[in-house]
């Protein structure tokens, strides 16, 4: 049964390459992002296809809002409302039940082998180091992914940098969140930000040992200067520092896992394991930060009117 | 505070060992230090922080005696009300911990706080008479207050 | 010692029970500002309590009372953010008493 959902997924990318209409263009590629979802789940990878769905949905009704709004006066072609016809209802509705259906008794009887999953588990501790396997994993068997993971960061970042509206001249340095220096939040949070930095140096640090991590860890320090801007305002950083550097530590990460995981130095190399992970989890740390605070930053010094 | 956080440290790395007990005491002054570079304010006046222990557990008592008040309000007869109330305490990071403190005691949440008011936002019963608009003061800080006055220096 | 942390987290439940009982009931915004504030605070400080009752003295206790802890200071916040938030632009606390306290200031 599972080429017959290829093909139709090949079918709908084809619809989709050949059509030349804006709304029906959209349309189409909701109807893909749902082949693909379920294509993805009978393929035995439902995180993707979980992820898939949520992109999908959220993306379609974004792109119906944008066009509405920024279309809704040009419409030299749009023809008089015809009567919805009986069918026109119908046939989406047709589809979608053929498609849960055959999802559903298409669910396999027993559960997917997990030989790759005993691997794993039973030889991280020795070949990678560390006490937690998802550390292990993203650091070690599956770096590609992590390192594509952390370009599509840099990428989204640099997108929001020069997408996003903004004069010349930046907002003026006045405390600019409306919030004093003398009152609740400021004085509530001054506490808890020393806490919130040791909380992301124990997240990187212990990223092989204990859930945490260098995403998490570079989260938490950007959630810091987060609540910096709350107390205090943020627009007197300098932004173009940290834009440099983040590329700068993508560039370093790069170039370290490349050496040790895939040109296999780190078997004939003399440094421990766990240094490895940790100072893969700390760059990792730092670009995120930076990358967040980039955003934040964005968003609150140039969209603010 | 830098005790605190090596205490928080220690915690976080489920090990009390000496060598985590250094290592926690170094992380700790680099984070207080960095977030005082990092974020330039006033400092507050000192306190005295065993009466603040004392102060969080009577809080605790509070919360829990707000909460089965709130329940019964909830169930028999609701009002809400807006009460602007005066406070006396002059430490900023005092007045802070009171203003919160209304906010956690289940049935007000304060909203705004200038000099010295605090309008805070109250649920009481339906019929809310007037003596209870003028015991409003009494009712939403007063033994919060009293505690607080001990904790200055 | 167990059961001890069983019955107190089943009450904490109990707690949150009621709270979504009265934001049900409850059509205003103010008054549902208040119910969240104490089913958050009220509700989780049991909650957690009782987990860490049941499970003794040590460091998980320590580390979910940590957790206690960083909730209590910003519980507090996020509600009464909110609650500022919604005055400042003027909302009305109760529209059939007339009761409207307006005070259209400008926070930016």
């Amino acid at each position: 049964m599972i080429p017959v959902f290829l093909l139709l997924w090949i079918g709908s990318a084809v619809l989709l390459v050949r059509e030349k209409r804006a709304v029906r263009l959209i349309i189409i590629l909701g109807v893909y992002s749902l082949i693909s979802a379920v294509c993805f789940f009978l393929l035995a990878a439902p995180d993707i296809a979980m992820a898939e769905v949520v992109v999908s949905a959220f993306s379609t009704i974004l792109f119906i809002v944008c066009f509405e709004k920024y279309y809704s006066n040009v419409a030299p072609d749009r023809k008089p409302r015809r009567k919805a016809r009986a069918g026109s209802r119908l046939i989406p509705l047709a589809f979608t039940v053929i498609l849960a259906a055959a999802v559903i008794l298409l669910i396999p009887e027993q559960a997917p082998p997990t030989y790759l999953k005993d691997l794993y588990m039973s030889r991280f501790s020795g070949e990678i180091g560390g006490e937690n396997a998802v550390t292990a994993i993203y650091l070690g068997y599956r770096m590609y992914d992590t390192l594509f993971e952390a370009l599509m960061l840099l990428v989204s970042i640099v997108a929001v940098v020069h997408l996003s509206h903004h004069d010349d001249e930046a907002v003026s340095v006045e405390t600019p969140s409306g919030v004093s220096d003398s009152n609740i939040v400021g004085v509530t949070i001054r506490v808890l930000c020393p806490v919130l930095l040791l909380l992301s140096v124990y997240l990187v640090a212990n990223g092989h040992i204990s859930p945490g991590g260098g995403f998490h860890g570079g989260v938490v320090a950007a959630a810091f200067f987060v609540c910096r801007y709350m107390i205090y305002g943020i627009t007197d950083m300098r932004i173009n520092n940290v834009l440099v550097m983040e590329k700068i530590v993508y560039l370093v990460i790069v170039v370290f896992s490349v050496y040790f995981i895939i040109l296999g130095a780190h078997s004939y190399l003399p440094i421990p394991k766990g240094i490895f992970l940790t100072v893969m989890n700390l760059l990792l740390g730092i670009k995120v930060a930076c990358g967040f605070f980039i955003v934040f930053y964005r968003f609150i010094a140039f969209e603010r009117r | 505070m830098i005790i605190l956080l090596t205490g928080v440290w220690i915690v976080l790395r489920e090990s009390l060992t000496v060598a985590t007990a250094v290592v926690g005491l170094v992380l700790s002054v680099c984070c207080v230090l960095l977030s005082r570079r990092l974020i330039p304010l006033a400092k507050t006046e000192p306190v005295k922080p065993l009466r603040l222990l004392v102060y969080l557990f009577y809080l605790l008592m509070q919360i829990y005696i707000g909460g089965l008040t709130s329940i019964a309000i909830v169930l028999l007869g609701s009002h809400v009300e807006i009460v602007e109330i005066k406070t006396q305490l002059r430490n900023r990071l005092l007045r802070a911990i009171l203003v919160n403190s209304i906010t956690l005691v289940p049935g007000s949440v304060t909203l705004d706080l200038t000099e010295d008011t605090i309008t805070v936002l109250w649920l009481t019963r339906k019929t809310a008479s007037s003596e209870e608009l003028e015991n409003a003061d009494e009712l939403l800080k007063g033994k919060l207050e009293r505690m607080l006055m001990k904790a200055q220096k | 010692m167990t059961i001890a942390g069983e019955i107190i987290i089943a009450a904490g439940v109990i707690f949150i029970l009621f709270g979504v009982a009265g934001l049900v009931r409850f059509k205003n915004f103010y008054a549902r500002i208040l119910v969240t504030a104490k089913i958050d605070t009220v509700g989780m400080m049991t909650i957690i309590i009782g987990m860490a009752v049941k499970h003794g003295l040590s460091f998980f206790s320590l580390k979910v009372l940590l957790l206690m802890a960083a909730l209590l200071i910003v519980n507090p916040l996020a509600s009464h953010m909110i609650a500022r938030a919604a005055w400042s632009s003027g909302y009305k606390t109760d529209a059939q008493t007339g009761k409207v306290k307006d005070e259209n200031k400008d926070y930016l």
